[in-house]
């Protein structure tokens, strides 16, 4: 019998019986709400905001869509590389979306300036 | 490897036609460029394993977006399980990193990509455009260090995508 993995929850049975298997992501957003705080506390003044999405990707797979607004410092041309790179790597480590949370991690970024103009609410 | 440095080098052009006012077209095909800059290279690796030089593009229309994502997919959690256990520096640590940030960034661009094309909806800033230009480019310098390492050369096979043969 299928067991559901340590980033999965088994969600119901349906009329077949058949167990359908949710990430853990979605069973449990208040834990994930907690982590996230705690790994944005890591990230630093670079990070002034971050907002996600759970939802899913192109194929169809469990994501996690992270709208991250930098500082005008991380994200200038020669900043922004480095800046980046610093925040997914202290997500995939200590999140562990995949891993963890049974959710592919998706980062979109933009800077103050750029929301400014923007003002997208769901950036905000 | 021309055609996808070609198409790298049209991306950050793409995206820097504009650089006031950028409209969105430019941003999206830009990002959409840039993804095909990483599609192509892979498979014209993988295809240069076939002898029959004049056979390669055709070969090459083997190769699916969906299968190659779920390729990078497995080895990206692969690399990521043994990452994970903080093993000592070494070449071998070095070369699994590398190969990380190329199927992490196959992964995510191919994302990007289907936002840039399909999803009108979703405005584009330059940063986010750059990013994703640096990110591919950051996959083609790593790849072009580790290309001919056997983790990468059975990388690249994987991409083919798998099917079960019937019993």
């Amino acid at each position: 019998m299928w067991e559901p993995g340590p980033n999965e929850t088994a969600s119901s049975n349906t009329r077949d019986n058949e167990v359908v298997y949710i990430a853990k992501a979605f069973a449990q957003q208040a834990e994930l709400d907690q982590a996230i705080d705690q790994v944005k506390q890591m990230l630093g003044p670079d990070v002034v905001r971050l907002r996600y999405t759970l939802g899913q990707d192109w194929t169809g797979e469990s994501a996690i869509f992270f709208r991250i607004v930098l500082s005008e410092r991380a994200s200038r041309r020669d900043q922004l590389w480095n800046s980046t790179s610093q925040i997914e790597t202290a997500i995939d480590r200590h999140l562990q979306p995949l891993e963890q949370w049974g959710v592919l991690p998706y980062f979109n970024y933009r800077s103050q300036s750029e929301q400014a103009v923007l003002q997208e609410e769901a950036w905000a | 490897m021309a055609y996808a440095d070609d198409l790298l080098d049209l991306a950050q052009h793409l995206a820097n036609l504009e650089p006031a006012n950028p409209r969105q077209a430019c941003l999206r095909r830009a990002v959409s460029t840039a993804y095909y800059a990483l599609f192509h290279l892979l498979i014209s690796e993988a295809t240069l394993n076939w002898g029959r030089s004049e056979l390669r593009s055709e070969l090459g229309r083997v190769f699916d977006h969906g299968k190659m994502k779920s390729a990078s997919e497995g080895k990206r959690s692969a690399l990521n399980a043994e990452l994970g256990k903080n093993p000592p520096p070494s070449q071998e640590l070095v070369i699994f990193k590398r190969l990380h940030t190329v199927a992490d960034t196959f992964i995510k661009v191919q994302q990007k990509r289907n936002d840039a094309d399909y999803d009108t909806g979703k405005e584009w800033t330059q940063t986010d455009v750059q990013t994703q230009i640096r990110a591919v480019s950051a996959a083609f310098e790593s790849w072009k260090a580790i290309r001919d390492e056997p983790v990468a050369q059975a990388y690249l096979v994987s991409l083919l995508g798998k099917r079960a043969r019937p019993e």
